[in-house]
């Protein structure tokens, strides 16, 4: 299928949305491992984000996904936020001058935006961060469309992998970021990014 | 803590538009990003543009170094925290001159991550960027990794260096290739004798003992590498002035440039007592102190401690050090001579 801009800023407004009413949950997993910013944080990108879809009058998804990015990083200037925008804005430059999307670009955003984020963050697949869930998410979507061409499929079986990958990050020990210093005491509690990716992935598979 | 402000929150902006307001002929701000400030009359044709960028709380590091001879233009965040990819790029279009832009800053993961995002953006408008990270604070990583290093005082050798090659019109190449050389042979190592209040805050960032001191604390109130009684100017020279002597095996005869910083609430009549022991420690040893720089060139707001940076020269170094750079803040080089 096609997908215009329209769908995008839909899918862009479903994935702020999500994040607004997650906010007490994220609050609490982050209290957990840092100051607790994680929740208020993600709620200031998301609504700076859907302000900036809904100003959007263009027809360029890249120039939409730059601008969402930045919208997102001046308000949520915080490691998750900057990790977020940079891969809203990897996206952004992958589709630069486009005005559409088909099903092999949306099934590949994922793996744009792991890439951007371990590019950015010098983090790994095990690190206990967002890309414990991110990196099965991706590879979950990939072969589920490539054995049987269902997007909604896949992003159901997508959606799974991520939620079962950041159950996992309870028990690991974070080796990069603030969380390192205190790696021991957060072992117990899965990590904020991974849930908040699980969070999004599954509110995406279960809309229309 | 005392402090004189109108709103916390306001902080940052309100700071920056007395810095504005004090040098209308100097610096300037984007229309619609005040935090995003450049030098007056920029583009400079012909030359390469120098940004920088990072936390308010530390001036004149950062903003402090945008002028004559020095950077062109400074991306501001909050305190202590990295400026968005928006402002950076709006400084980098504004100094652009064509003539590409080298991105200088310490080397912090979020200012890390913002000057890269800014990168790909200006690279996809064919604005040509290159970046060198400051990492001389030796408390932070061994020699051997250097580059892990965070960005401390030492980032005035780099910005002064740097730019003077830069006013000289020199390629992009060249502007960051003696970047690169300035960062690899300066080293800094400080103490903190007590932290900061955030604008805002009820508590120091940081608790130190009234009787301690944190040897290699970084300017966020990052640890350091070990803490100590406070002992006298002379033990904490003796404390600092070897470990950055080994960094950069620094041998007898070598000429170097010394920079002692104050952190933000140490007086300067104490930062010349640490230097007396310097200057001591140094002929002891057969090393020469061929320029000296005593005063405030990074701060952490009202932090109280003192760093020491060394900068091994050569003539190319030395001579780019003596060129003349012009800031509200800082007044270097051009003439000598009593």
């Amino acid at each position: 299928m096609v997908y215009t801009i329209e769908n995008i800023k839909h899918v862009l407004n479903l994935s702020a949305d999500i994040l607004i009413n997650s906010k007490e949950r994220l609050t609490q997993l982050d209290s957990n491992a840092g100051d607790g910013d994680l929740g208020i944080s993600m709620e200031k990108g998301a609504s700076a984000l859907k302000a900036e879809v809904a100003a959007y009058t263009g027809e360029d998804i890249g120039e939409l996904f730059i601008r969402c990015g930045m919208a997102f990083n001046r308000v949520a200037p915080s490691t998750m936020g900057t990790l977020l925008s940079g891969s809203i804005m990897a996206l952004g430059r992958k589709h630069r001058g486009s005005k559409e999307m088909d099903d092999n670009a949306a099934i590949q955003a994922p793996r744009i935006m792991a890439e951007a984020i371990m590019n950015l963050g010098k983090g790994r697949l095990g690190d206990k961060t967002i890309l414990d869930a991110l990196i099965p998410l991706a590879e979950a979507i990939e072969s589920s469309f490539e054995s049987t061409p269902d997007i909604r499929l896949a992003m159901k079986t997508a959606a799974h992998a991520a939620e079962k990958a950041a159950n996992e990050t309870r028990g690991m020990l974070a080796r990069v970021g603030r969380t390192k210093w205190i790696a021991e005491r957060t072992k117990d509690h899965p990590d904020g990014g991974a849930v908040l990716c699980s969070i999004i992935a599954q509110a995406l598979a279960s809309a229309n | 803590m005392k402090k004189i402000l109108n709103h916390a929150d306001n902080f940052v902006e309100d700071s920056l538009k007395g810095i504005l307001l004090a040098y209308p002929e100097l610096l300037a701000a984007h229309p619609e990003d005040i935090k995003a400030v450049h030098r007056a009359g920029a583009p400079i044709q012909e030359k390469v543009a120098i940004v920088t960028g990072g936390g308010y709380g530390h001036i004149p590091v950062f903003l402090g170094y945008v002028g004559k001879g020095l950077c062109d233009g400074v991306a501001v965040g909050n305190v202590f925290t990295s400026p968005g990819c928006e402002t950076i790029l709006n400084v980098t279009r504004q100094v652009n001159a064509n003539k590409g832009v080298l991105y200088l800053f310490g080397n912090y993961m979020g200012d890390c991550m913002n000057f890269e995002m800014a990168a790909e953006i200006a690279e996809m408008e064919g604005i040509k960027t290159e970046t060198v990270k400051v990492s001389d604070d030796i408390a932070s990583a061994p020699r051997e990794s250097w580059k892990e290093r965070r960005g401390i005082a030492g980032i005035f050798f780099a910005y002064k260096i740097a730019g003077a090659c830069a006013e000289r019109l020199a390629a992009l190449e060249e502007v960051k290739a003696i970047a690169e050389k300035t960062i690899e042979n300066t080293a800094t190592f400080g103490v903190a004798l007590s932290s900061c209040w955030l604008p805002g805050s009820e508590k120091k960032i940081f608790e130190i003992g009234e009787d301690d001191m944190e040897i290699g604390m970084g300017i966020h109130g990052e640890p350091g590498v070990k803490r100590g009684r406070l002992t006298s100017s002379c033990e904490i020279t003796e404390i600092l002035l070897p470990s950055i002597l080994e960094d950069l095996s620094i041998k007898e005869g070598q000429r170097v440039a010394i920079l002692v910083n104050g952190l933000g609430a140490t007086s300067q009549e104490e930062l010349f007592i640490l230097y007396k022991d310097i200057n001591e420690a140094l002929a002891a040893r057969g090393i020469k102190p061929v320029r000296v720089f005593v005063g405030e060139y990074a701060t952490s707001l009202e932090m109280v401690g003192a760093s020491i940076s060394i900068l091994k020269l050569d003539d190319e170094l030395l001579e780019l050090l003596d060129a003349p750079a012009y800031t509200p803040f800082v007044n270097v080089g051009g003439v000598r001579g009593a």
